[in-house]
């Protein structure tokens, strides 16, 4: 909200860093957000790796779940950054981004 | 809440009659000895709602409204309400409050554990609303469903069962059920607004870009909990 108590609406940027443990070497790895409102766009180390897509600010659950594995630089540091659209409709009072994040490994058949 | 139509219906035949009068009456007379503590437990929690900065939908904002403090404070209003109560009727009266209590403590505590990635003790707090609704149930049917049946609604905000399958489904993805746990990210993220679409164009999604002069936020919390002043955007709760 501005100073003329205005909400604002439109794009939002996050940037963070990780360090991601070598160990993940030769697996898929996800990185997931419980709640991201209305609509995203992931970068890993400068590089696009997708997006998901718009979804109604209420609707749950509003999880962005997307492959980093051919982005993600094991053992190093990497730069996550997400653009999201809150919508532009100031309504919904969308919240952006609302989640942890984490990068997680699925069990593939071929483990077990 | 009681109070709330008891003033009203009052009010509806004396639009002059004194507020403040009719809350002490229906203190008294609803709570006994134990009125002023359960005033003050009720007062407490329209006054954090009536001053917060924070606007938003329910379930996003109330993480960031109803503190562990505030819940310490309700919990003692409380303790000191169970104490004073004499008769049965009063007693069972402060008893649901206890239960309205225990569950905003369950809910609080779902949504904390469910922001620091503990999604296993997320679904366990979400069990203990379930259960605290069917003792709700029990005492007045008015209150609540004893199960969530009739609340389908197609969204996890209004059913609890829902975000319970959810937050362990979560769980199982961490650990060793259907994945395993790479990397928890940082809790706070640097954090711009882009009202004329420059980022994208302008590499604000390069590895090196220099962010130094961006707001910090926490990951977990609406960014319009940010308010601008002047040209920096500062966070308006915890």
């Amino acid at each position: 909200m501005d100073q003329n108590g205005f909400p604002y609406v439109g794009n939002i940027w996050y940037r963070l860093q990780v360090n991601v443990p070598a160990e993940a070497t030769g697996k898929k790895v996800f990185l997931y957000a419980l709640i991201v409102e209305t609509e995203a766009w992931l970068w890993v180390n400068g590089k696009y790796v997708g997006r998901r897509p718009y979804m109604e600010a209420y609707i749950r659950p509003a999880q962005l779940e997307l492959d980093v594995t051919n982005v993600l630089r094991l053992g190093e540091t990497n730069q996550i950054t997400l653009r999201v659209n809150t919508s532009l409709n100031p309504a919904q009072a969308a919240s952006g981004l609302m989640s942890v994040l984490f990068l997680y490994s699925p069990i593939q058949e071929t483990d077990g | 809440m009681r109070y709330h139509s008891y003033v009203r219906t009052k009010l509806e035949w004396n639009a002059e009659a004194d507020v403040d009068v009719l809350l002490n009456d229906f203190y008294r007379n609803w709570y006994g000895q134990a009125a002023e503590p359960a005033r003050s437990f009720w007062e407490m929690l329209e006054d954090i709602v009536e001053s917060t900065p924070m606007l938003g939908h329910e379930d996003r904002i109330m993480p960031y409204v109803y503190s562990g403090q505030l819940i310490d404070k309700l919990d003692s209003e409380i303790r000191k309400a169970e104490q004073l109560a004499v008769t049965e009727r009063t007693k069972l009266h402060v008893k649901v409050d206890r239960l309205i209590l225990e569950h905003l403590r369950a809910y609080v505590s779902m949504r904390t554990a469910e922001f620091d990635g503990q999604f296993d003790r997320a679904a366990n707090y979400a069990q203990v609303m379930l259960d605290l609704r069917k003792q709700l149930h029990e005492i007045n049917s008015f209150f609540i469903m004893p199960h969530e049946d009739g609340y389908q609604t197609g969204v996890w905000y209004g059913k609890v069962i829902d975000r319970k399958a959810y937050y362990q489904s979560l769980a199982d993805k961490i650990a060793g059920v259907t994945g395993n746990l790479v990397a928890v990210l940082p809790k706070e993220a640097k954090f711009s607004i882009d009202p004329r679409d420059e980022g994208r164009f302008s590499g604000w999604y390069a590895k090196d870009y220099d962010d130094a002069d961006w707001s910090t936020i926490r990951t977990t919390k609406p960014f319009y909990a940010l308010r601008i002043y002047g040209s920096k955007w500062v966070s308006i709760c915890r």
